[in-house]
């Protein structure tokens, strides 16, 4: 994942994955939008036991935040990206 | 006969150069026509790029105004980031919709920039997003209710007041203010979409039919920045709210005194 500034969704699920996340607790945004664009950046959500673990990775960058889980138990608003 | 001969001769090269003269006449025509259409078509666009955002900033600045002056709150050192951010929802107060074009308060986004506010009127015709800013989809929530409070504005041109919606950040505050009071809401994610996907204005998001629990905010703009082939999506949950007379959140305070102060 850090060998390139802006991962695809692919990749960032295969990083977290190999790195022991469930892949039921990952949501990870699409890094193309629906015309074929690439995405101005990509939010990734991991579930975790005291809150919802926000990454969002944008040219090489990443900012992080704890926010609290959902009602519904997941961490995006909006379509399920699981 | 020889006369004759060359008379022909002169009136067939008359002939010759007027009908070249003709057809030059119509090509400068067509070039000056099409020079002339260059022309309008370049302002045009600066119209609609330009132009169109220095009204709509106008009358958007004058609303904002307005509205922050009708309702003033206390803003002084001690009132600013003092009190509790936090307090009881049960007692929050949500106002009730107003009649169309008609403002409901105003946000203030510090990702935007510190000098970011902007009106939030009733509707999203175009009457309301093309000089007024956001406009809120009547029959969502109205700020700090349960449910979805759904606001759209233009990416560019008419002010451009979501120009910057890609730039949040997980975590990133937002601010409401009402005739009843100040709401925080931080935005969580985002996600592009064709423009048919309406569902992303339900009460839950993308959940049709599913009983809202929560208090969201979300914004709806197009995408990508000079198009509109998409639609991006920035949802964000409630936070905290504070009445009116506790002064505003710290974050806005210095900006929301100069809003006041200014006649």
């Amino acid at each position: 994942m850090s060998s390139s500034p802006q991962p695809t969704t692919a990749q960032i699920r295969e990083t977290l994955s190999a790195a022991g996340f469930a892949p039921a607790a990952v949501e990870v945004s699409a890094s193309r939008t629906p015309t074929g664009l690439a995405a101005d950046a990509v939010e990734v959500g991991v579930l975790g036991d005291s809150g919802c673990v926000m990454a969002q990775l944008r040219a090489g960058t990443v900012a992080t935040s704890v926010l609290p889980v959902l009602p519904n138990g997941r961490c995006f608003l909006g379509s399920v990206q699981r | 006969m020889s006369n004759v001969l060359n008379r022909r001769a002169v009136v067939a090269q008359e002939d010759h150069r007027t009908r070249r003269g003709r057809s030059l006449l119509a090509v400068q025509v067509v070039g000056e026509l099409l020079i002339t259409l260059g022309v309008i078509a370049v302002l045009f666009v600066a119209w609609q790029l330009w132009w169109t955002n220095v009204e709509a900033d106008a009358a958007q600045g004058a609303a904002v105004k307005q509205f922050v002056q009708e309702h003033q709150v206390p803003v002084t050192e001690e009132t600013a980031g003092t009190l509790p951010a936090t307090r009881d929802p049960a007692a929050m107060p949500v106002g009730t919709a107003p009649a169309h074009g008609v403002a409901i308060g105003v946000i203030y986004i510090p990702r935007f920039g510190v000098e970011y506010s902007q009106p939030i009127i009733e509707g999203t015709s175009s009457d309301v997003i093309d000089t007024l800013g956001l406009g809120r989809y009547a029959d969502t929530a109205m700020p700090g209710a349960v449910g979805n409070f759904a606001v759209a504005g233009h990416r560019q041109t008419r002010g451009a007041v979501l120009d910057n919606i890609h730039l949040l950040v997980p975590g990133d505050k937002i601010y409401v203010q009402t005739a009843d009071g100040f709401y925080t809401y931080v935005f969580r994610n985002q996600e592009i979409v064709l423009p048919d996907r309406t569902d992303v204005i339900l009460p839950v998001p993308a959940q049709p039919g599913a009983v809202p629990e929560q208090r969201l905010l979300t914004m709806t703009s197009c995408n990508p920045r000079f198009g509109s082939e998409e639609r991006i999506i920035a949802y964000s949950v409630f936070d905290s709210w504070q009445p009116l007379s506790a002064g505003p959140p710290a974050a806005i305070a210095k900006q929301l005194a100069a809003l006041q102060g200014k006649g």
